[in-house]
């Protein structure tokens, strides 16, 4: 549309990243932590904080469990498996009373009270790729636009910066603001230039079903049962409503680690409990490697007797081997430091990129009188460093509520929740109320609460750095602490070098 | 002649809903042509093609913005939109459904 190709390029770098930086932002962001979200879970959760057996309890210890969710009229129960990031069994079914989500000790099987949070994989990961608004699916396609916007945002970069592996090693840290944030821009843009494109395409590619349905819709007629059939092996039966008991589970799962050649099973699920028509399904576990593989072998419930057993096909195969990419559930933590150092490079460029904007329009906009400038720049505030304090008003309220917290009908759970969403909304109102100082207080708010919420954590559990590095099940606590220390000194030195910044003229008339 | 603002709502909107719609026609003409031809089991047909349709997206979005001419660029997505959703539909009718 602009003259030449790098012109429209620019045009479209430029805009794109005006309008969709701050969703993009969220979904780094909320990314990043995800590849922590069942330490955040041990953090959150303190009565989770075990130690993982080594034996591992016979199936059979969750018979009651089963027969109790077939009393209550669940159709599907799930349980999954401990293993070194979860170390306790997860229990969930959908009843006539509504979803029931249990954890249980892995020594003995006994519930553990209710933790009142829906802390990493239940607040945070959604978050990252459905926004948490489930409606029509709107956060999915949200995040599906991010996604589309980072990949444009990607080449798009790299077409205006033609030169951009000499400019890599250009950082003119003594030089003015503007160029300090291009070049820091840049830096990021082309280290993590890799990372961003394959995690955007990786993430968009997991939920292709969602994005693009018209792809499997039409060579498949609409029949999305088929489609999963011939995908993922989903075998299903209906009930037929005459009842049966179970067979031994103990025998259901010696036989997947058989045909699994000793591997173990990841879960287990019962679909229609307690019917004649009951099948067991058990998954096979993916720890060890990239692909996510769909290994469901699914048995007759009332004899026991292996009813299918899938292997998917190798494109289907190949999905897996991306989704795995992206999901990083094998188990590597040098590989998992990594993500998560190249996911908060992502959050820097995607920071910079907006700074860069602003500060390259600033004079020009005051002259002009145009209102541009400190309205993204309120934008701006409460997209970055907004989301970190909301994030960590997140956890300090974890601390600070008890158990029994309720509040107008909502749990503690859900106040928790809310407590994120009123924060992060009193982030943008701060920033626009209080343009001049809002960066500033906003990076001492986070240093606050961050040591705030390493504090609390002592306090209110008893773990302290001593302890949780010392003892080899509490790592992930420490691993928090020490990550939230490690920020709250960033925040500091960033905030005392904003107030010792010069007051320029143009941004004091701007914002009078 | 269109106004300059006009103008820009119209790329937009033919960049992401028109590429749009033309990705997800190619990609599902791509999925049924491996599958009707049996280059391809259905379900691997499929995968393959929605992979792709990422891929096409993003291609079709950076042209659209590089494009210099508004009507060729849209009168490219038109005519690749209503032959690729034609011909997977057709395909399909052709074979009988599945």
């Amino acid at each position: 549309m602009e003259p030449t190709f790098r012109a429209s390029m620019n045009w479209l770098h430029t805009w794109t990243g005006v309008v969709l930086g701050g969703l993009l932002f969220a979904v780094f962001w909320m990314g990043t932590l995800s590849v922590f979200d069942r330490e955040i879970d041990r953090w959150m959760a303190p009565t989770t904080r075990l130690a993982l057996p080594d034996e591992t309890l016979p199936a059979e210890t969750f018979r009651p469990s089963i027969e109790a969710a077939a009393a209550a009229g669940a159709t599907i129960w799930t349980i999954v498996f401990p293993e070194e990031r979860q170390p306790v069994y997860r229990e969930t079914y959908r009843s006539k009373d509504g979803n029931v989500l249990r954890f249980l000790d892995p020594l003995t099987g006994a519930a553990l009270p209710d933790p009142g949070t829906l802390a990493g994989t239940r607040f945070i990961f959604p978050f990252h790729y459905s926004l948490n608004v489930r409606a029509w699916d709107i956060g999915y396609w949200l995040v599906g636009v991010a996604g589309m916007a980072m990949l444009v945002l990607c080449v798009s970069g790299v077409v205006i910066h033609r030169k951009i592996f000499t400019e890599f090693f250009t950082f003119r840290a003594e030089k003015k603001p503007r160029r300090l944030i291009l070049d820091l821009h840049n830096v990021t843009g082309v280290l993590g230039l890799p990372f961003h494109f394959i995690i955007s395409l990786s993430g968009l590619i997991i939920f292709f079903s969602i994005y693009f349905p018209s792809v499997w819709q039409m060579p498949y007629d609409g029949k999305r049962e088929l489609f999963n059939r011939e995908t993922w092996g989903t075998y299903t039966r209906p009930k037929v409503d005459q009842a049966a008991p179970l067979a031994s589970l103990d025998d259901m799962v010696a036989e997947a680690r058989r045909v699994w050649a000793g591997e173990e099973p990841f879960y287990m699920r019962v679909t229609n409990p307690g019917d004649a028509a009951a099948v067991v399904q058990i998954g096979r576990t993916y720890r060890d490697v990239v692909t996510m593989r769909v290994e469901i072998l699914y048995f007759d419930a009332p004899s026991g007797t292996l009813l299918s057993r899938f292997e998917t096909l190798p494109l289907v195969t190949a999905q897996r081997f991306i989704a795995g990419l992206h999901f990083i559930q094998f188990q590597h933590w040098t590989l998992r430091w990594i993500y998560f150092v190249l996911g908060l490079v992502g959050c820097v460029l995607i920071a910079t990129g907006y700074l860069f904007w602003l500060e390259s329009r600033r004079r020009k906009h005051a002259q002009l009188g145009m209102r541009g400038v400190p309205f993204v720049e309120g934008l701006t505030v409460g997209s970055v460093t907004g989301i970190i304090v909301a994030t960590l008003g997140f956890f300090v309220a974890n601390r600070l509520l008890p158990l029994d917290a309720a509040f107008l009908g909502a749990g503690r759970a859900s106040l928790e929740m809310w407590i994120f969403y009123l924060v992060w909304l009193a982030t943008f109102a701060h920033a626009w109320l209080r343009p001049r100082r809002a960066w500033a207080e906003q990076s001492w708010m986070i240093a606050v609460l961050a040591i705030a919420a390493v504090v609390l954590n002592w306090i209110t559990t008893g773990d302290h750095l001593g302890r949780s590095l010392t003892l080899a099940h509490l790592g992930p606590i420490g691993g928090m602490d020490l990550v939230l220390l490690a920020g709250a000194l960033v925040a500091t030195l960033t905030a005392l070098k904003l107030e010792h910044r010069k007051p320029d003229p143009v941004r004091e008339r701007q914002h009078a | 002649m269109l106004g300059h603002s006009s103008r820009i709502v119209l790329r937009l909107l033919a960049a992401i809903g028109g590429g749009y719609a033309v990705a997800a026609g190619l990609a599902a003409l791509t999925a049924v042509i491996l599958f009707v031809t049996g280059g391809l089991p259905r379900s691997e047909a499929v995968i393959l093609a929605s992979m792709l349709a990422f891929v096409i997206y993003l291609v079709l979005l950076l042209w659209a913005f590089a494009e210099r001419s508004l009507l060729r660029l849209c009168s490219m997505l038109v005519v690749t939109g209503v032959v690729s959703w034609g011909a997977a539909i057709g395909l399909m009718r052709l074979v009988g459904g599945s």
